[in-house]
């Protein structure tokens, strides 16, 4: 018996103009670990949804065809016990715990199936111990990491001794050391306890060693179903969709599309697979790729001498002497793990926090005197969530506020909202009201906000996480064009490929101190300090590092760099 | 007996007021959504409290935050969750305040189960100006820590009085933001 | 606010005490204090309650924040009892016993020694209430609360609902705080600048984000009940916790009977009122 049948499922979300699934035919046979991708409002989250019955018992709507989960009809039968059959995890670690400790978090979904007291605790202690979390029961799970957070909502979902686990996008919102944790349990539930895994995830490269097959989505529809090895082929018409295929593949493909073969055979999905293709190349003495030359060092805009920090209800130094200088037309990259200070560190640059220890200038005036929104008219921040802003009721009046707040006189008021919606491509919807937009509608308002008010530096606070990547691409390009118009940048993340496509300058923090501060170009060469803080350089420089007896410079960044490195050494 | 024009033209009046039965659904629906409302709300009432956000009105007086979120949440909770709200608003200053709270959410839930807009705006402030303030100096008499009726009446009337606007905006500026709230709060 | 919701962890009388007689207790003190008007009869209580506290190794300071957070609302309570208070507008009527006008050129607002007596009272009353709250929150962890609603016959989603939204205090209280700052980086000066329209158009900033974050916050909640089972079958639905009356628990709920009944003859008969004091204190001067 197949784990799932999905037979011409179309269903419609109530009050929705379009279907969210569209003729859905899947099979998926019993212990398979399957990766679903697609762009953003693809399906994805509606198709988990139906695994387990919430579509259509708790989100009401039209659904047409059949869906049988371990043979039960799932418009026949209750969440509650199809509860029992397949479980759901969510991406939002925090708001799917819902008890006070540990230990009353992973009872409480078998407390509700009403399982004797002896059998709750002998699969509490089973759950716990498959995720690494024995010696946490009385802990607070809101006090938890994110890694270890999303660890307690899968052993919650154990205890239900579930078949069939589905996870959407489980580690988009973590760092990391997080995500690693996270998916050593996933694979010891695929390989281990041979459960039915269904994974959502933007991290292609992460799952393409997990999984046995993968599903692209889009626009309602399967549009790709097959193992990895050959839906990766594909990778042109991936990369259409705005998904992120592992960066050997892109390479690989773009290398072949230019009329560079390596051998024949199939684009390689896996590094060692590159790694094998390439090793056979031995580059002649190429030149090194332009590193920017020296330029012209603006002057500098934000100090920090000497900072400490300490949060009021704790002893630790967040921040432990920090020394930066950043300059005019900068394009800055602070990277750690949560908890590293980099959030810490950029909330002086505006004033929302003041340092216990040192100071911090911005354009010469000290922070630990002058307001936020004093602070605010040089320095924008961009929050990672935009919805803890927006609160009007038309996107203009959004825009508006901002230049209210700040004291712009009406006159000049319209003209800065039309010019500014303009460039972030939201003219359209300046007299809607922005919470009919999507996430990445929302988002740009926000930032039009922000930009609005036009500040000389941006704080941008990981656009990256949580983001499918062509959001966060969008976010990114703004920054660039920003950049370009003469704005200092500086945005926080912990993805790698991002910092390297974007970034010519990155600063590693971890415990609270900076590991690193100099030309990102380097930075990937500092492997000590990469592993400390437990970071992984992208793929290409991998593959570069790898490569290295054969002449590869291992300073290379990019696809881009990389492919035109081998372009010129092969053709 | 009515003729239909007749019973049309009365139901004409008494329709725009009050919700239908199909737009209401029943009183003690208590499924897990209206549980996960009633622990946001409860709990966010509570955050506001132990934040200390308000507005301060006159030394030792403060608009409290929370007060809106005891008005507004029952909206969406029903009613046996406006008792969840009514105990978690009420903690954060004494156990004394639940009996105060819990009445009035669930009193609130209830102009919101059967009125439509605007008429839950009027009940709620003639609510704000007349009921709250008496049951309040009622408890505080009871307590003995404003030991003046009127007094204690007078105090709690202008509070609430600023209620009143803070809850008429809130409610307005989320009926036009989200769809979601317009459809459930009505 | 100063109130802090976290469990101190220990073995004392009050960690032992099941939850329901221990709400009985805290109940009881509350009703007694409201009988008694008198200083020293409300003293000698709050220093029960205080010999309570250290006898469960609990930090008196630490419980005793919360006073000091609401002094204001403490100090304007005693000072409305000083002239309003029902002993004072008794006394005041025989004008020996006024001691001066707080407005003298009106000859308004008399003050008695009564009433002094007797707001004193007040104000220990009222920290002895608000101090309880914080003891409650120290001894008894959230999932305790629920169990014993439960065991009381509360609809156990009601109660679920409840342990629910307190565990989501310190993730809102999180939200606010982000909200606000998010707010001041557009140049929102905050809640507490202006006068008062300004103010009351300043607070749909924090609160209509804060609102929109709770709906979507119940919704995700809602959905991860669902997931785990919640609704499959609420009468049925085992706790993995058990809690149990033993015998520190009656022969508290035995104590507290007997305080009660004591408390009540002591009313009824006329004891305990600020006269008590008064006498005392008129005995002593004169």
């Amino acid at each position: 018996m197949n784990s799932l049948e999905f037979d011409n499922v179309t269903f419609s979300y109530a009050g929705a103009k379009e279907p969210a699934l569209k003729d859905i035919n899947l099979k998926i046979p019993k212990g398979q670990s399957v990766l679903i991708a697609g762009p953003n409002a693809a399906g994805k989250t509606t198709l988990c949804r139906c695994m387990n019955g919430l579509v259509p018992h708790f989100f009401i709507g039209d659904l047409n065809g059949k869906v049988t989960i371990n043979g039960i009809n799932s418009k026949q039968s209750g969440i509650g016990q199809l509860s029992q059959v397949a479980g759901l995890v969510f991406d939002d670690p925090t708001s799917q715990l819902v008890c006070s400790t540990v230990k009353d978090e992973a009872a409480f979904g078998a407390e509700n199936l009403g399982v004797s007291r002896e059998e709750i605790d002998r699969r509490v202690t089973d759950a716990l111990e498959a995720v690494r979390l024995i010696g946490y029961e009385t802990r607070i799970p809101q006090t938890l990491s994110g890694g270890e957070q999303q660890a307690i909502a899968i052993a919650s979902i154990m205890v239900m001794d579930p078949e069939i686990f589905v996870l959407d996008e489980p580690t988009s919102n973590l760092d990391p050391i997080g995500s690693m944790q996270v998916l050593s349990i996933i694979s010891d539930l695929a390989r281990k306890q041979e459960k039915t895994l269904i994974v959502v995830s933007h991290s292609i490269e992460h799952f393409v060693d997990l999984a046995d097959r993968i599903i692209v989505m889009n626009e309602g529809r399967v549009v790709l179903d097959d193992a990895p090895k050959e839906v990766l082929q594909k990778t042109e018409q991936l990369l259409d969709m705005g998904l992120s295929p592992p960066e050997v593949t892109t390479l690989f493909s773009r290398l072949r599309a230019e009329g560079v073969s390596l051998g024949g055979g199939k684009i390689p999905i896996r590094l060692e697979e590159a790694y094998g293709a390439l090793k056979n190349v031995s580059a002649r003495k190429a030149p090194e790729p332009k590193s920017s030359a020296a330029e012209k060092r603006g002057d500098v805009v934000i100090e920090v001498k000497g900072v400490e920090f300490r949060y009021p209800s704790s002893d630790v130094l967040a921040l432990n002497g920090i020394n930066i200088e950043i300059r005019k037309n900068e394009f800055v990259a602070i990277i750690g793990q949560n908890g590293s200070g980099k959030s810490t560190l950029v909330k002086h640059f505006n004033g929302l926090l003041r340092p216990s220890g040192g100071t911090v200038s911005v354009y010469g005036l000290g922070t630990a005197k002058t307001p936020v929104w004093e602070l605010s008219k040089r320095v924008g921040y961009v929050f990672q969530n935009p919805d803890l802003q927006l609160f009007n009721t038309t996107v203009r009046n959004e825009i508006d506020f901002s230049l209210k707040a700040i004291g712009m006189p009406l006159e000049k008021r319209g003209d800065v909202v039309e010019s500014v919606s303009k460039r972030l491509n939201i003219q359209q919807y300046l007299d809607t009201s922005p919470g009919t937009l999507d996430k990445g509608g929302r988002q740009r308002v926000a930032i039009a906000a922000i930009l609005a008010m036009n500040p000389d530096i941006f704080v941008i606070d990981e656009p990256t996480t949580g983001q499918d990547p062509a959001h966060s691409r969008q976010v990114m390009n703004i920054a660039r064009e920003l950049h370009s118009e003469g704005k200092t940048i500086v945005f926080i993340t912990h993805n790698m490929e991002i910092v390297a496509e974007y970034a010519p300058r990155g600063i590693i923090m971890f415990h609270g101190r900076v590991l690193y501060d100099g030309p990102v170009r380097q930075l990937f060469q500092q492997t000590e300090v990469l592993k400390e803080s437990f970071l992984e350089a992208p793929q290409m420089v991998r593959l570069a590092h790898m490569l290295r007896n054969q002449g590869f410079p291992s300073t290379l960044l990019t696809v881009e760099e990389m492919g035109e490195f081998i372009k010129q050494n092969v053709g | 007996m009515l003729s239909t024009l007749e019973s049309n033209r009365a139901l004409l009046i008494i329709m725009p007021i009050f919700k239908t039965k199909e737009e209401r659904g029943s009183i003690w629906a208590f499924g897990s959504l209206q549980i996960g409302y009633a622990a946001a709300f409860g709990g966010l009432a509570f955050a506001l409290r132990a934040l200390g956000i308000g507005i301060p009105i006159a030394p030792g007086m403060l608009m409290d935050a929370r007060d809106v979120v005891a008005i507004v949440g029952p909206a969406f909770s029903g009613l046996a969750g406006a008792i969840i709200i009514g105990i978690l608003a009420a903690l954060p200053s004494a156990v004394f305040s639940v009996q105060c709270y819990v009445p009035l959410t669930m009193m609130h839930s209830l102009v919101f189960r059967y009125l439509k807009w605007p008429w839950y705006h009027v009940i709620n402030s003639i609510l704000l100006l007349t009921v709250y303030p008496t049951w309040w100096a009622v408890w505080y008499q009871i307590f003995g820590f404003i030991p003046n009726f009127w007094v204690a009446f007078a105090s709690n009337l202008i509070a609430d009085a600023v209620y009143i606007p803070s809850n008429i905006i809130l409610i307005e500026i989320l009926r036009r933001y989200s769809p979601a709230a317009k459809r459930i709060i009505g | 606010m100063g109130l802090r919701i976290e469990v101190i962890p220990g073995e004392s009388f009050l960690h032992k005490l099941d939850a329901r007689p221990k709400f009985l207790l805290f109940l009881l003190i509350t009703v007694i204090v409201i009988y008694f008007t008198d200083p020293i009869y409300v003293g000698a209580i709050m220093l029960a309650v205080l010999l309570l506290t250290r006898a469960c190794n609990i930090s008196i300071r630490k419980t005793g924040v919360i006073v000091k957070a609401s002094s204001p609302l403490l100090i304007m309570y005693g000072l409305i009892n000083v002239v309003l208070g029902p002993a004072n507008t008794l006394a005041a009527k025989t004008p020996s016993n006024i001691l001066f006008y707080l407005m003298p050129v009106m000859n308004w607002f008399p003050v008695t020694p009564q009433g002094i007596v007797q707001s004193v009272a007040i104000c220990i009353r009222y920290a002895i209430v608000v101090y309880l709250l914080q003891l409650v929150l120290f001894t008894t962890p959230v999932v305790d609360i629920v169990l014993a609603l439960v065991k009381w016959k509360f609809p156990s989603s009601l109660a679920l609902g409840t342990s629910i939204g307190f565990n989501f205090v310190p993730v809102f209280m999180n939200t606010a705080a982000s909200i606000m700052d998010a707010q001041a980086c557009r140049g929102w000066k905050g809640l507490k600048s202006g006068n008062l329209a300004d103010r009351v158009r300043a607070l749909p900033v924090l609160l209509v984000p804060l609102f929109l974050h709770g709906i979507e916050s119940a919704q995700k909640i809602a959905v991860a009940i669902e997931a785990k089972g919640f609704g499959y079958n609420l009468a049925k639905r085992t706790y993995s916790r058990e809690i149990r009356l033993r015998t520190i628990d009656y022969v508290t709920l035995a104590v507290e009977c007997i305080i009660f009944v004591v408390s009540t003859i002591l009313y009824y008969t006329g004891y305990g009122t600020y006269m008590f004091t008064y006498s005392l204190l008129s005995g002593l001067r004169l």
